[in-house]
């Protein structure tokens, strides 16, 4: 049997590349006196006075809460044709005080191609569909401030230049190697991100997002309709949904360093059905856990298995893992990063969890 | 039949076919199958009959014990200034990747694509887009029921679960994948069976991970 | 922490180099060179730690990641060496219980000589003796390891022996007269 210390291998795998991210950090020539700017809105961070030389997870985490800002910029995906596809698009985010800012995201064109061409409608449908994602899940942002400081350390790279404005080039590096690298250039300023990229362990890039152009202001957000009702708690959100049953609080302890973040319930009325998300954050990553009351087992017809097992469906490429299964009516699926691999044995204790309640 | 695996050395007269594929079918069936831990059953018949199997027997037999002799390694190995090799070695490849380029010269420009991961559109994943509504389709369920009864048929057996090995810690977050490593095997059987899926489903948050769209 | 790390890389590494060093020794044939693969080992080790997926014991995985890197070590043309390693010597000793000095100086020359035997046959030759032999795999952990089928294997491993019979035969006839045994078939079934 591995010895407990063994289990540290991994970790020190991560350490030696954190060193090896230390041992390339140039010096810094050191920067002078922040630009001082003239603020629009409601920021309450003093022009150049209110973020440090080098940012930390404490400024970054303010700078969320405070600062608002319109930004220009390039969203890369890979596209079903397994090209980079650029998409322009614009983020608006109207901060109120909380981890939760007011945002928008629009979109404005995919790079290269004409307006009203079908690459560039069918990127405007999905915008359309899932733009709000974007923003919530797929930024760079400190989630939660204590956990991301337990789970992630920031080295700084030095100052570097991004959308005409001065920026200090960071590298978040995960306390565990099953999740992503991400290397941030952040506005110097308002501590907002202006470059990002997300690598995996393999030091392979997973996503990135380029400001193009950054206005520390923005203007009034028309509140969008949204099928999307925030909630405190799992009871709260099942008393919403209407107390449906075999439906379960989930324990998370093999996730230990996650935390729950937030819990929703989202309406699909083309279905006529509700599904509850409660998402978990270490501070940095997420992952979710979504239980939809009502649906049909997808498993149902399927062989018996021996010893009258169930089965859980497994999707997993470098990106992004998914796994689905059933129990009782109610359909669950667990979403999160590729490499986090636990949520295999999450999945599982949850499989078991509803199973024991049922 | 020439395997390249069996070309003469560098300063050897090359030949077509090696001595293997020039055996008799019974004499190649003989030599296959009795090296197997030293103690498999030989066909003692084909032995008393063919003199040059039977050498090649004793001859294999008798130099086991001299392959199966370790060199010892250099005291170098055990060193920790070979320890520290290996950590330059491990931060050389670091400082060539991406990341390591990106963060030594603070460029502005974006990553070059090549960087993407190729792996990430290996499954169907890549040429299908996400269904146009929230929930998934009827069609996209049935693509992946036929994907888990395809899985099932084909590995009856529940899969090998592994083991986590430590309570909640941070090192725990590790636990997972180093248990893996230093399991050797040591699983247990679960009546929890995974089956994986060549297509990814369609469910909305499965776009979420990075905001990438499949 | 970083000692912690340490402490947990050292135990790992401890675990497994020496078998790492036999096998990579065995296939490229000089102590230097089987260093290198060493450190080429763990190192791609530690990068393609996440695609192991359990599914087979570790050990299997490491070995065939030693295989490939031995074997790719050979077609490098410019292999960097720290002087540390440059300044080992290619003396080796062989692992070995014999009683008496002489015995033990005896098995150390056949070693050296079947060393050199092994060394005159192709790198996947190599490769399946040293893991054969070196970790006593069976055909089926064989077939695992290197990702062949098993009458792969066997043939493989078949062609080995003989090429290395004929190598000791025709280059090596002292080795050949010293294991040189009375006449026996063997177990016969």
């Amino acid at each position: 049997m591995p010895s407990a210390s063994i289990l540290c291998v991994i970790a020190f795998s991560r350490a030696l590349t954190a060193a090896a991210i230390t041992m390339m950090a140039l010096a810094t020539s050191g920067w002078g006196a922040a630009q001082s700017t003239t603020l629009v809105g409601k920021s309450a961070v003093a022009s150049g006075a209110g973020q440090p030389l080098v940012p930390t997870l404490l400024s970054l985490d303010q700078s969320l809460r405070t600062q608002d800002f319109t930004a220009i910029q390039l969203r890369r995906f890979r596209d079903d044709q397994g090209n980079v596809v650029s998409v322009r698009e614009r983020l608006q985010v109207d901060a109120n005080g909380s981890a939760r800012p007011g945002f928008a995201v629009t979109f404005l064109q995919v790079e290269g191609e004409l307006p009203g061409s079908a690459t560039d409608l069918k990127w405007q449908q999905k915008y359309a569909q899932f733009a709000s994602l974007f923003y919530t899940h797929g930024t760079f942002r400190v989630h939660e401030l204590t956990a991301a400081a337990s789970n992630y350390t920031l080295h700084d790279f030095g100052p570097v230049v991004r959308a005409n404005r001065a920026a200090r080039r960071m590298v978040v590096f995960p306390a565990t190697v099953d999740k992503a690298i991400w290397v941030v250039d952040f506005d110097s300023l308002t501590g907002v991100p202006l470059y990002s990229v997300e690598f995996d362990s393999q030091l392979h890039v997973l996503a990135e997002v380029e400001v193009l152009s950054f206005t520390n202001a923005v203007a009034p957000l028309v509140p969008a309709l949204s099928s999307t009702t925030q909630h405190n708690d799992y009871n709260t959100a099942i008393a919403f949904m209407g107390g449906p049953r075999q439906m379960i609080d989930p324990i998370v302890a093999l996730t230990s360093e996650y935390q729950l973040d937030r819990v929703e319930v989202r309406d699909d009325p083309l279905n006529g059905r509700q599904a509850l998300v409660m998402t978990y954050t270490d501070g940095v990553d997420q992952f979710v856990v979504v239980q939809s009351p009502g649906t049909p087992d997808f498993f149902a017809g399927l062989p018996s298995m021996s010893g009258g097992g169930k089965s859980i469906a497994r999707y997993r490429d470098p990106a992004m893992s998914v796994l689905l299964f059933w129990d009782a009516g109610v359909s669950f699926h667990v979403a999160g990063r590729g490499s986090l691999r636990r949520l295999d044995d999450l999945a599982q204790a949850l499989y078991l969890q509803a199973l024991s309640t049922n | 039949m020439s395997a390249p695996e069996n070309q003469p050395p560098e300063n050897q007269p090359r030949d077509r076919r090696d001595r293997f594929s020039c055996l008799p079918p019974t004499c190649r069936a003989f030599l296959c199958t009795f090296a197997d831990n030293g103690t498999g059953a030989v066909d003692g018949t084909h032995a008393e009959q063919c003199a040059e199997c039977a050498k090649q027997h004793s001859f294999q037999t008798r130099l086991g014990s001299l392959l199966s002799t370790r060199p010892i390694s250099p005291e170098l190995l055990r060193t920790t200034q070979f320890a520290e090799m290996l950590h330059e070695r491990i931060i050389e490849a670091a400082a060539s990747s991406s990341l390591g380029i990106l963060v030594a010269n603070r460029d502005s420009a974006p990553i070059h694509s090549s960087a993407w991961p190729e792996a990430l559109l290996e499954s169907e994943v890549a040429r299908s887009t996400i269904s146009a509504t929230p929930q998934p389709s009827p069609a996209m369920w049935a693509k992946v029921r036929h994907s888990i009864m395809a899985g099932v048929s084909e590995r009856r057996q529940p899969r090998h679960w592994r083991r986590l090995l430590l309570g909640i810690t941070t090192a725990a977050a590790a636990a997972i994948v180093s248990g893996l490593v230093l399991s050797n095997g040591t699983t247990k059987e679960s009546t929890i069976v995974f089956t994986d899926l060549d297509t990814m489903p369609g469910v909305e948050f499965a776009i979420l991970r990075y905001g990438a769209l499949r | 922490m970083e000692d912690g790390f340490e402490r947990a890389f050292a135990e790992l590494f401890g675990r497994y180099r020496e078998r790492v060093y036999a096998i990579a020794f065995r296939v490229v044939g000089n102590a230097v060179d089987a260093l290198d693969v060493v450190q080429e080992s763990f190192a791609l080790v530690f990068r393609k730690l996440h695609s192991f997926r359990g599914g087979s014991l570790f050990s299997t995985w490491l070995f065939r990641i030693v295989v490939n890197c031995s074997i790719d070590h050979r077609r490098k043309r410019d292999v960097a060496r720290s002087p540390l390693v440059q300044g080992l010597s290619a003396e080796i000793d062989f692992i070995d219980d014999s009683p008496s000095p002489d015995q033990r100086a005896e098995t150390k020359e056949l070693g050296h000589q079947v060393q050199a035997a092994i060394s005159l046959l192709s790198p996947k030759l190599r490769a399946i003796l040293a893991l054969r032999y070196l970790e006593d795999m069976s055909y089926e952990h064989l077939a695992a390891t290197l990702g062949l089928s098993l009458g792969t294997v066997k043939s493989r491993l078949a062609r080995a022996h003989l090429a290395l019979e004929s190598v000791v035969r025709n280059r090596f006839p002292q080795l050949d007269t010293s294991i040189a045994a009375p006449d026996s078939v063997g177990d016969v079934g």
